[in-house]
């Protein structure tokens, strides 16, 4: 009897144990142009300092960060749009991400989540050169999903 | 590790039937000599006032099953019942749901007769598989997402039909304990025939299976029944 209470009593475990973090991440790269071969080759780079709000939104996620090559960013889970303002030293740049959300279920102890799916992304050019999309899916895995190249 | 143990019992009692069925080739001309049914069993299972306990008052389930004794080695047995289930979780999320559900399969005999030896006491191990299956609606509601940096909150309520099918492995015994009254307990290993597509939502509980948070689960019977 013990040990089918014992069997039973393991069905009652409420803890969540799934991950459940969604993030979009963007990575810094610089492009330099080889002037002899007339290619460009790519290299990570780190920026001095940053500093990132929503538009809209005034919380800072990132204020005055130094050395930092890739950036963290919560997409909007009620709209299909998503603006950030990203202050590269001294130059600003807006980044605006078109995305589709997709509603995930993943138990009852966890509840739902909200993973992402990249249409489209355009940025100003200030700092910013291009940007390339390298994951259009955004969920609990930890990729990069744009390039950004200076 | 789970997944290991899951898979010897399950080959175990496998092998058990299977050296039943080897058996009963020996005794072919023993049963050529006994009735084709042998006699027919009502059975209540009582263990819901252990496992209502165990499972913290949230799922509830009554069920009985009548099974029909053939060849003395084998038990043709159909089981039905009525379960359900309502549970908040600790982060708010609400589930309900309540149906009916059926099984059918068989069991066989483990205990071989000694000719022409008299038994004391009927007394039965057995091992055997089920088929079983349920239809429902279920309801989880009060599903939260909040977003903390954008501040936005949405709430999620899935009300919907599920029909799913398993099997069951299983092990038990049974023993007369006045005359043609039994008693008994029973051990089962069940699998989900159904598949959960990733992402969709499913049910927390699925009457006459159990909890779902996995494919597999066990379940435990505890019957007394009267054969006629």
């Amino acid at each position: 009897m013990l040990i089918i209470a014992f069997l039973l009593s393991c069905e009652n475990d409420e803890e969540c144990r799934k991950d459940k973090y969604v993030v979009f991440k963007a990575g810094f790269y610089k492009k330099t142009l080889n002037t002899q071969t007339n290619v460009y080759s790519t290299s990570a780079l780190s920026v001095d300092s940053i500093w990132v709000h929503g538009i809209d939104n005034d919380s800072m996620l990132y204020k005055n960060k130094k050395n930092i090559s890739s950036i963290s960013l919560p997409l909007r889970k009620t709209e299909n749009q998503t603006d950030f303002e990203i202050r590269f030293n001294n130059t600003t740049d807006t980044l605006t991400i078109l995305h589709q959300d997709t509603l995930q279920y993943l138990s009852l102890e966890c509840g739902c989540i909200k993973t992402f799916v990249v249409d489209t992304v355009i940025t100003t050019n200030h700092f910013i050169d291009s940007v390339k999309i390298s994951n259009h899916t955004v969920n609990t895995t930890d990729v990069e999903h744009i390039k950004i190249y200076h | 590790m789970s997944s290991i143990l899951k898979y010897t019992i399950n080959i175990f009692l496998l092998l058990l039937v299977c050296s039943q069925v080897e058996a009963q080739k020996d005794t072919t001309k023993v049963a050529s000599k006994t009735k084709f049914i042998n006699s027919i069993g009502v059975e209540l299972d009582v263990s819901p006032v252990v496992t209502t306990f165990i499972n913290k008052n949230a799922a509830y389930s009554f069920e009985g099953a009548v099974n029909a004794e053939i060849l003395k080695k084998y038990f043709a047995v159909v089981e039905l019942g009525y379960a359900g289930a309502d549970k908040t979780a600790l982060n708010g999320i609400h589930f309900n749901t309540s149906g009916f559900f059926g099984r059918a399969g068989f069991d066989f005999s483990l205990l071989k007769d000694q000719p022409g030896a008299k038994k004391t006491i009927k007394s039965y191990l057995t091992g055997g598989v089920r088929i079983g299956m349920s239809s429902a609606t279920y309801m989880t509601e009060n599903v939260v997402i909040t977003d903390d940096y954008w501040n936005t909150i949405e709430n999620y309520t899935f009300h919907q039909p599920s029909t799913n099918f398993w099997y069951e492995i299983v092990g038990g015994i049974r023993v007369e304990i006045m005359k043609n009254i039994f008693m008994g307990w029973s051990i089962r290993n069940r699998n989900l025939l159904t598949d959960i597509e990733t992402g969709q939502p499913y049910p927390w509980y699925i009457p006459g299976f159990g909890i779902a948070n996995s494919t597999a689960n066990w379940g435990f019977n505890y019957s007394l029944g009267v054969r006629f």
